[in-house]
């Protein structure tokens, strides 16, 4: 290939290197424990800049203990790469600190559909209390019980439906 | 429900009817004795499993070598605690109680994945937990997520995507490991030469032998045998564990051309049988971990007891919300 069609597509490649090209392709990174929503949907991503080729991403984990950040800062750095960029930077973010408003209405379905209870919108006015009603994401029945504050992980709680007889997990709002 | 009920067999007809068109079975539906009793059974004894399973890499948090390592290890282990409080409840809803369940484990009745009863040595054993032993029990529990009873599939849908996280983390380390020093590449291949038979024995018993195979194939409990899952992971894992630079310690190992299985030599089921009768080398420490958790959390019980009783007899002011 001659420097000259090298240099077309790579001046192509820059053009279609927009923020919108890099949030759309980190949709496909999905959150490792929970394979059917993405970290653009749980709004771990905060903020995308491309700069003639030079991309940077900032992310805020939900937990600050989270073991999956690692894996996740990986995914975006390789992800931002096949876009074809010349530099990747992935930034952590710890302030403002995650909360679960930042997940979008469609991930709230999707949690629901794999059995994860979502959490309720709080616009910032929450309370940890371990008590909160959950309603069923099987039947939607609000005739729960809480059985364990902490389920697989800080961020769930596991529940029990007196009516459909399921046990179920709830995502804790916070 | 009782055999000598007149309308078992009609019952049991429409039973097996609904699995064939492919139906979850659910809380409170009719189901045979016998269904119900192999789900406890299989259930309880995965909820036992994760909660002994996470004794072996518990002893290892507070000797992570790093700080990532031990948020990794951390999260694992309590994966591993919510996975088997999980499974409990799920168990419950085919009317076993959880004083029941633990009744079964701490006496010994109750059964527990027997490869929980091994030691583990060195750092690179939690590496080789992670791939191995997640690898074999993901091998199993995807076919699980497809069972008959609708609460335990939907478990598995969620437990596999969890597992799924601790292999690959497994594999990582492992990974690490075999590009390392001479000194690193030989504590990971002692790992793969302790864990590799003990993981495969977690199949289970050989087609021919396992005795609750039959019933449970034919009622969609289990949708694949014991053997067809030990071979697919013995065809995933030789090539990778090879591709590491690593050995399998099973000198009749080879690749059959013709039907493109791995095969693998003799599985030792006199150890299986000691170790799952109870004289493995972790067996006793194991229980014994268990029976102190058990009585170190009486007082809790205790109390919780109280406090109902307390309510109950009206002797506590309503709480204000």
């Amino acid at each position: 290939m001659s420097k000259r069609a090298t240099a077309v597509e790579t001046a192509q490649e820059k053009a279609d290197l927009t923020e919108e090209a890099v949030w759309q392709a980190l949709e496909e990174v999905k959150d490792p424990e929970i394979p059917v929503v993405s970290v653009v949907e749980m709004g771990i991503v905060r903020d995308v800049a491309v700069d003639d080729g030079r991309v940077a991403v900032k992310m805020t984990p939900t937990f600050s203990g989270c073991p999956a950040l690692h894996v996740m800062e990986r995914e975006i750095e390789q992800k931002v790469w096949e876009l074809g960029a010349e530099a990747v930077e992935v930034e952590t973010v710890l302030y403002p600190p995650w909360t679960t408003d930042w997940i979008t209405d469609e991930a709230r379905q999707k949690l629901k559909e794999f059995g994860l209870s979502p959490p309720q919108k709080h616009g910032g006015n929450v309370a940890v209390t371990f008590y909160e009603p959950a309603a069923c994401p099987y039947c939607d029945s609000k005739n729960t019980t809480v059985k364990n504050t902490f389920g697989p992980t800080l961020c769930r709680a596991i529940y029990y439906c007196n009516d459909c007889q399921e046990p179920f997990e709830q995502f804790k709002a916070l | 429900m009782e055999r000598s009920d007149p309308t078992y067999d009609a019952r049991l007809e429409a039973f097996e009817a609904r699995i064939a068109r492919g139906e979850k079975i659910e809380p409170g539906d009719w189901m045979p004795d016998e269904y119900r009793e192999q789900l406890i059974r299989m259930i309880s004894q995965h909820a036992h499993s994760e909660i002994v399973g996470m004794l072996p890499e518990g002893a290892w948090i507070t000797r992570a070598p790093n700080l990532r390592r031990k948020k990794i290890l951390l999260s694992k282990v309590q994966d591993e605690g919510g996975h088997g409080q999980y499974l409990y409840h799920a168990a419950e809803t085919l009317g076993v109680t959880r004083e029941e369940m633990l009744d079964d484990l701490l006496s010994g009745r109750a059964k527990y994945a027997s490869v929980f009863n091994y030691p583990t040595l060195t750092w690179a054993d939690n590496a080789i937990i992670g791939w191995f032993v997640d690898g074999a029990a993901i091998k199993n529990q995807t076919m699980l997520a497809q069972c008959s009873y609708g609460p335990y599939s939907r478990a598995m849908v969620r437990i596999c995507a969890e597992e799924g996280f601790h292999m690959k983390q497994g594999k990582e380390m492992v990974i690490k490991y075999s590009q390392g020093t001479a000194k690193q590449r030989e504590m990971i291949q002692d790992a793969v030469n302790r864990w590799w038979w003990p993981t495969l024995m977690m199949f289970g018993l050989p087609d021919d032998e396992s005795h609750h195979s039959d019933t449970l194939m034919r009622w969609g409990v289990k949708v694949r045998s014991n053997d067809e899952l030990r071979q697919e992971f013995v065809n995933e894992m030789v090539p990778e564990i090879h591709a590491l630079g690593l050995t399998v310690p099973d000198p009749d190992l080879y690749y059959d051309e013709e039907s493109g299985n791995w095969v693998y030599g003799e599985i030792d089921w006199d150890e299986f049988w000691r170790v799952v009768k109870g004289d493995g080398p972790c067996n006793a420490e194991r229980m014994a971990a268990r029976r102190q958790a058990h009585e170190r959390g009486q007082w809790v019980r205790k109390a919780v007891a109280a406090y109902a009783e307390k309510k109950r007899s009206g002797a506590l002011p309503e709480l204000q919300e």
